[in-house]
């Protein structure tokens, strides 16, 4: 019983935890792709910068997963 | 020879033939075993997942340097130190014989290392990226490096077997107690065992519950005769299911302690990492603004409270990039490599190779961001700012 809602609670961190970056990968992906569109000739430095941005965002879904991870197998 | 590689490489890409290899890899796989029980013929057990490194040799004795270090070879240390003597030889290598107009693997380390340093003196300015750099490309080739050999098939499947019995002892030693564990039997090989290849794999688990395994008979952790009882158990059922009597003194239940895992799946690595980062980018902050300058960010007086409590904030967020620093190579290549247990476990043969190429790329890119974010937030913070401009 104990083991059933922990497993329920992990799958709720890691889940609940990837929305917010989903959508803020989403974004970022989405304004890079219009910004590469206005101006081509700069598509290396938009692609650093973005994934820089994604970088941050993705730690914070590593943070949910973390969490998961603890709860599932410590 | 030419025609013979032709012909070797026209046969793995035929598409009939990649299909047969998937049909049999779902059929030996783990959905294979659940359906049949005659099926799943290649099937691993679940490799045992643990978070902190496991232990693979402990030093005694009372000497200056065995105190002043930690006891334990850890594999993870194992695989840091190999990374380092890959890298080692990659420079040996490279500059051997050096020409002027490079070629080969002088060529691209040239080119690897240029680039970098173009981009920290494009970020950081002319003198200072010339500072950073080094540091910027040692955390960069450090990550990469061993999140590649990280990667490299026999990493977290080749290994000793830890006994139940062993497990339970070194629980007892940490105060640890009271986890579920699904030993595995594994054919006793030697020492060596291995779970690549589903060589020596028995999928029947004993189920350790607390409290029943670890206070057993009279308090006493983890009686040798309950662990045999419930061995002969397992055994015994596994042998029914599979209709045959096969297992003999080989077989043992247990734990696989790989020799090899990937460094940075290490949360001491990556905090370390982290440390030196951030030390490194502290002490340049007090080069550059001096004593009072770089304090006066975090404790500041002169402009109000408003102004002090954004001060207070800058510290609380100088902790949190060494813990998002931590967490985010740690949980990626943390990630990455449970990711290739269950679909090593799931579809043996085929399922695991695009996920190798997902590895290898988040490698290089996890390197990448470590390498940058520290050269971004080395120049952020050797940088006067004047709070009375806007």
């Amino acid at each position: 019983m104990e083991g059933d809602i922990l497993n329920i609670g992990a799958g709720l961190a890691i889940g609940l935890g990837a929305i917010g970056p989903g959508i803020g990968i989403g974004m970022l992906g989405a304004k890079a792709m219009e910004a590469i569109g206005r101006n081509p000739e700069a598509v290396g430095t938009i692609q650093t910068n973005m994934i820089l941005g994604i970088a941050f965002a993705e730690a914070i879904a590593i943070y949910a997963l973390v969490v998961a991870i603890l709860i599932k197998f410590v | 020879m030419k025609k013979l590689f032709s012909y070797i490489s026209k046969i793995l890409l035929n598409p009939i033939f990649l299909g047969c290899i998937l049909i049999i890899s779902i059929l030996g796989g783990a959905l294979g075993a659940a359906s049949s029980a005659s099926l799943g013929f290649l099937s691993a057990p679940f490799a045992y997942i643990s978070i902190p490194s496991e232990t693979l040799y402990v030093f005694k004795g009372d000497s200056f340097l065995i105190n002043f270090f930690n006891r334990a070879l850890t594999n993870t240390f194992l695989m840091s130190l190999l990374g380092i003597v890959v890298l080692l030889i990659i420079s040996k290598i490279a500059t051997q014989n050096m020409k002027i107009i490079p070629s080969g693997i002088q060529n691209f380390i040239e080119f690897v290392i240029e680039a970098m340093y173009n981009t920290c003196k494009k970020i950081a300015g002319e003198e200072k990226g010339k500072i950073f750099f080094p540091l910027v490309m040692t955390i960069f080739l450090f990550i990469v490096v061993s999140n590649w050999i990280g990667v490299l098939p026999g990493t977290g499947t080749i290994g000793r077997i830890e006994t139940a019995e062993e497990y339970c002892h070194h629980q007892k030693e940490k105060n640890n107690l009271g986890h579920d564990v699904d030993f595995n039997i594994y054919k006793r090989n030697g020492n060596l065992s291995s779970t690549l290849f589903g060589f020596g794999a028995a999928q029947y688990k004993i189920k350790s519950s607390d409290p029943s395994l670890f206070n057993h008979v009279n308090n006493e952790i983890c009686s040798q005769d309950w662990l045999d009882l419930e061995f002969e158990k397992a055994k015994q059922i596994k042998a029914e299911e599979l209709s045959t009597n096969n297992f003999d003194e080989n077989y043992q239940a247990g734990i696989l302690v790989p020799f090899f895992r990937g460094a940075n799946s290490d949360i001491n690595t990556t905090l370390a990492l982290a440390l030196c980062a951030m030390i490194s980018i502290h002490f340049w902050a007090f080069k550059y603004l001096g004593l009072f300058g770089h304090i006066g960010k975090f404790i500041n007086f002169k402009n109000g409270p408003i102004n002090f409590f954004v001060g207070i904030l800058e510290l609380v967020g100088e902790l949190a990039k060494i813990i998002s620093f931590t967490f985010r190579l740690f949980g990626n290549i943390f990630a990455g490599e449970v990711l290739l247990f269950a679909m090593a476990f799931l579809l043996p043969l085929i399922g695991i190779i695009p996920f190798l190429g997902l590895e290898l790329f988040i490698g290089l890119i996890q390197g990448l961001i470590f390498a940058m974010l520290t050269l971004i937030f080395a120049t952020i913070s050797t940088v006067e700012h004047n709070s009375d401009e806007h």
